[in-house]
């Protein structure tokens, strides 16, 4: 458990200095590449995860895929429970022991999440969100190949979690691993067919709905609940900045002006 | 008869006081009220598609602000608009909303909204919290209203979902095609979505 050791190091030298900024949906330098790369991952999806998740979607009730989705998610017991140790939070702890034995046991090896029928619904963790609570910033976002939206924080948070990720090594048969991953990948992708659709649709710039929508929702999931005055930069709201602009003709606050 | 008038106009200034009063709802009022409108033409089972579509685009056309709503999400490019090019770009944003939303409306089934909680911010604004309840726990939406009071009343300027403010999302899409093509670009885009969007949705065609 050498990853464990090195995180809890790390850990316990950042807490100090622990504040957690609002996003910056703009810290993209390296936009051109991020752009190509999701030019990349949305040919693989038109033409391969997509209609096989069409095809998942028209075959299987939604009783089943909304199974495998807790299946899956009850696997990731590991991950959970070793960030809810490092954030220091029992209660989280206690609900991820007890909902992974209400689910493995009583909820057929996790496909019935009976645990949230029953009050305590899954909370969001991964390795990632431990990083951004000890005060680690996002960094440059980053689209990466196949893998989608990220930022350097979150990308190293994936390593982390990749490495906790104990299941594979306890079956260790290739064939059954990557089986499962590619169901896991082509149910979750089923499960959002709508959405992706309509954010396609909706949007006039994918490339910048895309990485504006995952620096909001990402900080959302780090701050939890949104304190007042809510997860936005302070003139997010404030119309008057714009309308003086026009006697001032400058453009303050804007780093990015070409 | 001169008392009569005068009896008139005073029951008139009387009814108008009250329907004032009836109008000024606190934001959580205005946000269930027009949920509840919503929903009841969801389920009105005697209206096609296209009737639904019209009658929510006038409920969500009253209870938003445009104007401030195309002021935020152009923020610092609204100088950069004349006058008819900010009119035009209302227009066209109001447009693309309609038709990107509008199209979920066959897609309703039986979803609730439920009033989470309401919260002061900044400027005076409030932000009402709701969910939007679709049977499990783990697959409710929540939505966020921001409002802020024009003339009395409660108007919606931002919706955010799941955490994702439309504001901030479409100004950082704007953001990027305004600073290279000016606001024309912009204008031109939309409008070409739109029309492209329009012959998607001609009868008897699906996805």
């Amino acid at each position: 458990m050498r990853p464990l050791r090195l995180l809890l190091v790390a850990f316990t030298l950042l807490t100090g200095c622990a504040t957690i900024e609002p996003p910056q949906p703009d810290n993209d330098p390296y936009e051109h590449l991020n752009r190509d790369i999701f030019a990349f991952n949305e040919a693989i999806d038109q033409w391969g995860l997509e209609p096989v998740a069409r095809g998942w979607n028209w075959l299987t009730p939604e009783v089943v895929q909304r199974g495998f989705v807790n299946f899956f998610n009850n696997l990731r017991l590991p991950i959970v429970l070793t960030n809810d140790i490092l954030q220091g939070r029992p209660r989280w702890v206690a609900e991820t022991i007890g909902r992974f034995q209400a689910n493995t046991f009583l909820g057929f090896f996790g496909f019935w999440d009976i645990a949230a029928d029953f009050g305590v619904p899954p909370h969001v963790q991964d390795s990632g969100l431990t990083l951004a609570r000890a005060g680690i910033k996002p960094g440059p976002f980053l689209m990466a190949p196949v893998l989608g939206p990220t930022n350097l924080r979150d990308l190293l948070g994936f390593g982390i979690d990749t490495m906790l990720n104990i299941y594979p090594f306890f079956v260790n048969i290739p064939y059954v691993t990557i089986t499962a991953g590619g169901i896991d990948i082509v149910n979750r992708r089923s499960r959002a067919l709508d959405q992706v659709d309509e954010a396609r649709r909706a949007s006039v710039d994918f490339y910048s709905f895309v990485r504006n929508a995952y620096v909001q929702r990402r900080w959302r999931e780090v701050v939890g609940e949104q304190p007042a005055g809510g997860a936005q930069a302070e003139d997010l709201y404030d119309v008057e900045i714009f309308e003086d602009q026009v006697e001032e003709g400058g453009d303050p606050g804007e780093p990015n002006a070409p | 008869m001169l008392r009569n008038a005068r009896a008139g106009l005073l029951a008139a200034a009387l009814l108008a006081l009250a329907a004032g009063a009836a109008r000024a709802e606190s934001p959580s009022q205005v946000v269930d009220g027009l949920a509840s409108q919503v929903i009841a033409v969801l389920k009105d089972g005697q209206l096609s598609s296209g009737q639904k579509r019209d009658r929510i685009e006038q409920i969500a056309y009253n209870a938003i602000d445009f104007v401030t709503l195309s002021k935020l999400v152009l923020a610092r490019n609204w100088a950069k608009f004349s006058p008819e090019q900010r009119t035009q770009f209302e227009a066209e944003f109001k447009r693309h909303l309609s038709m990107t939303y509008g199209r979920n409306i066959d897609n309703y089934q039986n979803e609730k909204v439920q009033i989470t909680g309401e919260r002061p911010e900044s400027r005076g604004d409030v932000t009402v919290q709701s969910k939007i309840l679709r049977g499990s726990a783990s697959e409710n939406i929540a939505v966020d209203y921001r409002l802020r009071q024009a003339d009395g009343q409660w108007k919606i300027i931002d919706v955010i979902i799941e955490g994702v403010s439309l504001v901030s999302n479409f100004r950082s899409q704007f953001q990027d095609i305004v600073a290279q093509g000016g606001p024309q670009k912009l204008l031109t885009l939309l409008a070409d979505k739109n029309a492209s969007g329009e012959s998607l949705q001609a009868p008897g065609v699906k996805d």
